[in-house]
């Protein structure tokens, strides 16, 4: 289809052949003119000036290239102004002038004169400068052309400008008073409106769109009548708010036209100064529900809004005012009644209205959380009813909506006081639910927020139950992205950490009120937020160690070790076991620490329950062991019997773990159970001695079965490491371990290493050499230590 | 000269929040070559972090750590330096230097990074050193009470180390330095 | 428990090698590497060889000698440590044999001919044969005080390539050395005072410098307990932002010297001096990049560019070669140095923000462009206007990393005696240089369409050198 592109280069060719065809014709009218000028010829000035002029009567032009011609011919003109004004001088009158141009034939023509001729006239004052001016304002009504009206009338302007009978100004007082020039502008800024106006329904539909750009280049024209407006001394706040307001208002409003309200309400705001509007706010604001729908009410009401807040934000004296002129109230109402007058306004555009005043009142009144309040009030007033909003560009405003406090604050302390906040967020669907949360959840973290009190907790955890618990909206398990909750709930476990305060009594309802949200989260929640949990509260244990309030305090160590029993155990149910077995032995240590013997007790009974039951893969079984024998070996609480029991608990499986090296090392870690170090611990070497024999049967019997099944005996390390255990409570003089039994344990490493059955193993051979090393070092130093060493021959091997 | 960081016992999120942020900005990618860590991240998230601060990165296995795969020790080899990890959980007594000194013979290396007690530990014994990193974000520990978060950057040049600890004491980083060097063996 | 077997770590790889390598605090020590060795002998050879004008007979005098002069070993003479840098050599001096290139092994032996006489006799003599052209160098080198013109014109027709003669020239040519023989010594001696002050302060290794400051206490296998921690000074550890810290200025410096390495090691691969496994070449890249990272911290307004490398390559070369032991264990020094006056005069090419401006590389590709129509009209419209080759795409190398990049090696040696030794600058003469070489090869250009022309101009094809420089001379008197 060729036509449309070939149509577009002929038009833009046509016009700028038009164009030149017009400036040609201006150029050469206008050098005959200039002669007529220089002959001080007023007949032919007059006759060319105004064939000149008639360029001007063109309908072919498009405002852009209209413009350029009315531009070549104003230039002209103020050769023209000035050759009048000389005229008058060599003794014509203005009034004669202003009759003589009037005999031209076509109006535009002669109106253009006349305003030429007035420029003069005006400057002379012979006449008061009103009445002329109320002529031409008058006259200019004949064109009702809108590009050239608009043009016409500019043209007044610009040559009127100065010469206004304003306030201080040499036209004042015979000229007319402010009052006229107001008067004046007014009327020529209604007229050149309503001509503006006029050119959207000219023409044919299909071209609106080239109209209404044609329209966009002419605004300006219109718009500069309010800053002359603005720029009066004359026009004070009274002047503004009794007469300059309400009459531009009430063009604004009755046109009804889409541009010109939007152009002009944007124009008023940004050309008056920031207190008038302040003081007229109630009447600004009123006009924003009577605009039509299609206007961006909201682009204009936020623009004003952040004029406001620029204005509050310059000057501290600024504020006063606005909270005596109820700003703020003002602006809420307005929206309101915005909302209300245009039912048809989809909801992302009410909720961004909310938006720009949530913005104003963040930045005015940052410290007014009742009127930040008040603000999400109307937004959830308006969104009863509508559930979980679907349209996404609608939630996007939400989200900022609640974004705003959050960033103003950096405290999500301060946002949890909005009592309207969670309320806000009830509407955000699922995901967008959670992902707030996670906003949420990473301000606190980023901020360092403590959350200090269990009413917070409440009130944040509310804000978070998405990601705490399963609503009903939520998607089932099955369709939820395993790393994504992970991460999520990770982050749920870090943010436990912020939940602090150090008053005890209040800490503890903190990780009870927790626990209580927590346990609604389901099996698969519990393992990642339990635990932080736990350990928060054994923080809170280790404070309170040594404090004894008594039965009667709200909180002591036994309360807490309540919480904790009960709060693991819902671990070992979900279930996760070996979570649950390490979380009972912390709590096991720090109840001995607290001498809490039956609690203690407690603890590892639970400890081993799990191990018997719910422990079955082998190397899960050798670290859990070790954690028993680790954390047992650390406990000095309990008395023989207790003891007794749990390290012949604790021996007995080790000696039946899975695999003979493990039992063996088991085994021997065992020893370390009957020798504590510090005061009042078992010291028993007999008890000792018979572990790490023990130790070594089943060492032994590890090599042989390796034997049977390869052929070759397997790896000596066993007899090392059992060697260095006896060197070490060799060291720590227990005479049942005596260097007899060193020496014929070195012996037998010795042996087997060159056996032919063993097979060769480079790091076996570097333990043992170093182990020997190590014996001949403690036997040079030359202490006790050395004496007791003497004994002992370590052989190098060949 | 190469840069080694090693830093452990982090407990991230079980006991932690998340490194200390005056660690986390001195804590660049570009300076470090190899990272050691004895472990109890705990989760990937935090694997994920270390290696981008430097994609050499052994971790040993913690008894908290999410990722079961982490060998239960490791040892390599920079500059002249063998060096061991291993979380330390394994060997009883917990934090018993004897015992640590055992596990150093066993593993035949020159120093051996270890962690579980949370409390930085420089120790010289007959069989070589032994470093405790601690905790880098001061994590609850059974065994120890009042920790700073602290870690250790190893300088190691040939024969020679200086190990920079780096502790977090009431809100300021303050750093330190060991130095010392192994004598030349016959090979 | 499972052990498994880590791998050893090499050499970090965010701290280069080289910064590793003792060169950086410790005086460097050079035996007399294997390429300089060949020099001395072949130096040995023409030693003994009589002066006479005929090549081929000093081709056959060398190969009979050389069986003879093997069995004398070198006295005093050259190696002689003794005050002026070049007296004695500059009277040994001796016709360099067309065929061997006697430092520089490793490239084909276009070697560059100064016995053929080239113009038709205009201005001043010529001196024709080499033996007579290095006898005046030897006169002219051996006065009190250097005649920096006559000089000029000497080294115009091409300096010999043996005994050193390049080396002086040029540092005499780039006012390295002064006029005036008797001070040569001092002022190399506080040059090169002055750069190894530079290493001393500008090459930092922030871990070195921990080293001297303590003194590795305890042994490590001696006698236990918990290691004492001792304060750092200064707060200076190597996670140190401060801007004070050496650790944190040697990071930052560290990309710096990532990019001069890639660019030193990318440096005329085809030859060993600079290019390869050995020892020796890889204590030239040291050399080079120490110079110009010293370079780019002296001057943070320009820094490195890429390209500065080839620019150094050449003196480099030159001086390393230097028969005269002392100089050539100084030559980084003296190449420094040399390699800053030099770029002092092109340095505006290598400033990008001064690419458009008057004094810019486009500014100055613009008077090529001009220099070429004035003097071939109609090449110049070929090129211009049919072809439409612009000038920034093949001049641009050509004159910012001054035809390094465009000849070989005894040819860049050669251009480049021109160059520097022209009264009016080295950027005069290398536009009529450039402006040589499109001429030379008109006949092609003027065959050819875009593609043809900027294929050739871009990889510019063997041409003479010496007839280059003869209508580069050209160029200048049709001015």
């Amino acid at each position: 289809m060729q036509a449309p592109v070939q149509d577009a280069i002929t038009v833009a060719e046509e016009q700028e052949k038009w164009l030149a065809d017009a400036m040609a014709l201006v150029q050469h009218h206008a050098f005959f003119m200039h002669r007529a000028l220089d002959a001080n010829n007023l007949r032919d000035a007059l006759k060319f000036s105004a064939q000149m002029l008639s360029e001007l009567r063109t309908s072919k032009l498009s405002p852009q290239k209209y413009y350029e011609l009315y531009m070549r011919t104003f230039d002209e003109l103020r050769k023209l102004e000035i050759f009048f004004k000389d005229e008058t001088k060599r003794g014509r009158t203005n009034a004669d002038l202003y009759e003589l141009v009037q005999h031209a034939g076509n109006i535009l023509p002669r109106l253009y004169l006349l305003c030429t001729v007035a420029s003069v006239y005006i400057k002379s004052k012979e006449a008061p400068a009103k009445d002329i001016l109320k002529d031409l304002v008058e006259m200019s009504r004949g064109v009702q052309h809108p590009v050239r009206g608009l043009f016409l009338r500019s043209y007044l302007s610009q040559i009127s400008r100065d010469k206004l009978p304003d306030i201080g100004s040499e036209y004042e007082g015979e000229g007319g008073t402010v009052m006229d020039a107001v008067e004046f502008v007014l009327q020529n800024f209604t007229e050149m409106n309503k001509l503006w106006v006029r050119m959207q329904h000219q023409g044919p539909a299909r071209e609106k769109e080239r109209r209404e750009k044609e329209r966009r280049e002419l605004r300006d024209l219109v718009g500069k009548n309010l800053h002359v407006l603005s720029q009066l001394e004359g026009v004070d706040l009274d002047m503004y708010k009794d007469v300059v307001l309400p009459r531009v208002l009430e063009q604004v409003v009755n046109c009804k036209d889409e541009i010109a309200q939007y152009y002009l309400m944007d124009c008023i705001i940004q050309v008056f100064p920031d207190d008038y509007h302040l003081q007229t706010l109630e009447t600004l604001l009123g006009a924003c529900p009577q605009l039509q729908p299609t206007v961006d009410v909201k682009t204009v009401m936020s623009q004003l809004m952040e004029r406001l807040s620029n204005y509050a934000a310059s000057s501290s004296e600024v504020l006063p005012d606005l909270l005596h002129v109820e700003a703020f109230a003002k602006l809420s109402s307005a929206v309101v009644k915005v909302i209300e007058a245009q039912p048809d306004m989809p909801l992302v555009g009410a909720v961004s209205l909310h938006v720009a005043l949530l913005t104003f009142t963040l930045r005015v009144h940052v410290d007014r959380l009742d009127y930040v309040d008040q603000v999400l009030g109307a937004c959830v007033k308006k969104l009863e009813g509508k559930g979980k909003v679907k349209d996404s560009k609608a939630t996007k405003q939400i989200v900022a909506l609640l974004s705003a406090p959050l960033e103003k604050y950096n405290d999500v302390v301060t946002v949890l006081r909005l009592t309207n906040y969670s309320k806000v967020m009830e509407h955000l669907d699922y995901e967008t639910n959670k992902v707030m949360a996670v906003v949420i959840i990473q301000s606190i973290m980023k901020n360092n927020t403590s959350i200090s009190s269990s009413e917070k907790v409440d009130a944040l955890f509310e804000l978070l139950k998405e990601l705490i618990k399963d609503s009903e909206g939520a998607p089932s398990m099955d369709e939820i992205d395993e790393d994504d909750f992970m991460e999520e709930q990770n982050l749920v476990a870090r943010l436990v950490h912020m939940l602090v305060n150090k008053d005890h009594e209040e800490m503890f309802k903190i990780l009870t009120t927790a626990r209580k949200h927590f346990g609604q989260g389901g099996p698969k929640r519990l393992k990642f937020t339990l635990p932080p949990l736990i350990f928060a509260a054994l923080k809170l244990v280790r404070c309170l160690q040594g404090h004894d309030a008594g039965d009667e305090a709200l909180v002591s160590p036994k309360k807490i070790f309540q919480f904790l029993h009960q709060t693991v155990e819902a671990l070992s149910t979900v279930p996760a076991p070996e979570l649950a077995l390490r979380l009972y032995l912390q709590c096991a240590e720090a109840a001995s620490d607290c001498s809490l013997e039956p609690v203690a007790y407690e603890f590892f009974t639970q400890a081993f329950l799990l191990y018997e039951e719910e422990i079955a893969d082998s190397r899960a079984q050798v670290t859990a062991m070790q954690l028993i024998i680790g954390t047992l070996q650390r406990t000095y609480v309990f008395g023989v019997e207790n003891r007794d029991t749990l390290t012949h608990k604790a021996t007995g499986y080790s000696a039946k773990l899975l695999k003979k090296p493990d039992q063996c090392r088991a085994v021997y870690a065992c020893s370390h159970l009957f020798w504590l170090e510090e005061d009042g611990g078992t010291q028993d070497g007999e008890r000792v001695l018979l572990c790490l024999k023990r130790a070594l049967r089943i060492a032994n019997a590890a090599q042989q079965m390796s034997s049977v099944t390869r052929g070759s005996s397997g790896p000596l390390t066993l007899f090392v490491e059992i060697l260095n255990k006896y060197l070490y409570y060799f060291e720590k003089g227990i005479p049942q371990v005596t260097s007899n039994l060193i020496q014929g344990l070195l012996e037998l490493i010795g042996t087997e290493l060159q056996s032919e059955n063993t097979a060769q193993d480079r790091a076996v051979d570097a333990f043992f050499a170093s182990t020997r090393r190590y014996i001949q070092f403690q036997k040079q130093k030359g202490d006790d230590l050395a004496e007791r060493y003497s004994s002992i021959q370590v052989v190098s091997p060949p | 000269m190469v840069l080694v960081l090693a830093l452990g016992d982090l407990h991230i999120p079980h006991r932690a929040p998340d490194l200390p942020a005056k660690f986390k900005s001195m804590l660049v990618p570009g300076k470090i070559q190899h990272i050691i860590s004895p472990g109890n991240l705990c989760i990937k998230e935090v694997h994920d972090y270390l290696k981008s601060l430097c994609p050499d990165l052994h971790v040993t296995r913690g008894e908290y750590d999410e990722d079961l795969r982490y060998p239960e020790s490791e040892q390599l080899k920079i500059g002249e330096f063998k060096l061991g990890i291993c979380h330390g959980h394994q060997v009883i007594p917990w934090g018993d230097l004897d015992s640590l000194a055992m596990l150093q013979r066993q593993l035949d290396v020159d120093i051996l990074i270890t962690g579980h007690t949370h409390q930085f530990k420089a120790y010289k014994h007959e069989g070589g050193v032994i470093i405790n990193p601690g905790s880098a974000t001061g994590a609850y520990s059974s065994i120890s009470y009042d920790i700073n978060p602290s870690f250790v950057l190893m300088d190691i040049d040939g024969l020679r180390v200086v190990v920079y600890v780096y502790e977090l004491i009431d809100g300021e980083v303050k750093v330190d330095k060991i130095d010392f060097k192994k004598p030349q063996t016959a090979a | 428990m499972s052990t498994t077997d880590a791998t050893g770590s090499r050499s970090a790889k965010h701290v280069p090698e080289w910064l590793n390598s003792p060169a950086w605090y410790s005086k460097p020590s050079h035996p007399l590497s294997p390429a300089l060795s060949r020099a001395q002998s072949m130096v040995e050879k023409e030693e003994n060889k009589p002066i006479n004008d005929s090549v081929e007979d000093e081709k056959f005098e060398n190969e009979e000698r050389s069986r003879q002069v093997e069995d004398h070993p070198i006295t005093g003479g050259y190696f002689d440590q003794s005050n002026s840098a070049l007296g004695e050599n500059a009277r040994s001096v001796l016709a360099s044999s067309p065929l061997n290139a006697p430092h520089m092994p490793s490239f084909p032996s276009h070697q560059s001919d100064p016995s053929s006489s080239f113009l038709d006799g205009k201005g001043s003599k010529k001196t024709t044969s080499g033996a007579m052209r290095a006898q005046a160098f030897a006169t002219e080198l051996a006065k009190k005080r250097v005649h920096i013109a006559e000089l000029q014109r000497l080294a115009s027709e091409g300096i010999p390539d043996s005994g050193g003669v390049r080396a002086i020239t040029w540092k005499l040519l780039l006012g390295y050395l002064p006029k005036n023989r008797e001070a040569w010594d001092a002022e190399a001696s506080k040059r090169r005072a002055e750069y190894a002050a530079f290493r001393e302060e500008l090459l930092i290794n922030p871990s070195e410098v921990t080293r001297r400051e303590g003194d590795g206490q305890a042994e490590l296998y001696s006698t236990g307990g918990l290691l004492p921690r001792q304060e750092i000074s200064h707060g200076d550890h190597p996670l140190s932002l401060g801007t004070t810290s050496l650790w944190n200025q040697f990071f930052q410096d560290l990309e710096l010297v990532e990019q001069i390495d890639r660019d030193v090691k990318r440096t005329h691969p085809d030859m060993d001096f600079f290019s390869g496994d050995s020892d020796f070449s890889h204590e030239n890249q040291e050399a080079m990049k120490r110079a110009l990272f010293i370079f780019a911290k002296l001057n943070p307004g320009i820094k490195y560019v890429q390209g500065m490398n080839e620019v150094l390559a050449p003196l480099y070369y030159v001086f390393k070669n230097d028969p005269d032991r002392e100089n050539m264990v100084h030559a980084e020094a003296d190449a420094f140095f040399c390699f800053v006056e030099l770029l002092s005069d092109v340095r505006d090419n290598f400033c990008k923000q001064l690419d458009n401006s008057a004094v810019g590389v486009h500014f100055t590709m613009g008077q090529l462009t001009a220099l070429l129509k004035k003097h071939d009209e109609e090449l110049w419209r070929h090129l211009d206007t049919v072809s439409k080759v612009n000038a920034q795409f093949y001049a641009f190398r050509w004159i910012t990393l001054l035809l390094t990049q465009e000849f070989d090696f005894p040819d860049i040696l050669r251009l480049w005696d021109s160059l520097l030794s022209n009264p009016d600058g080295p950027l005069e003469i290398l536009l009529r240089v450039c402006c040589a070489m499109l001429i030379c090869v008109r006949s092609r250009l003027l065959a050819g369409d875009f593609t043809d022309n900027l294929k050739l101009l871009q990889h510019f094809p063997s041409v003479d050198v010496h007839h280059i420089l003869k209508v580069a001379d050209e160029v200048k008197d049709r001015a």
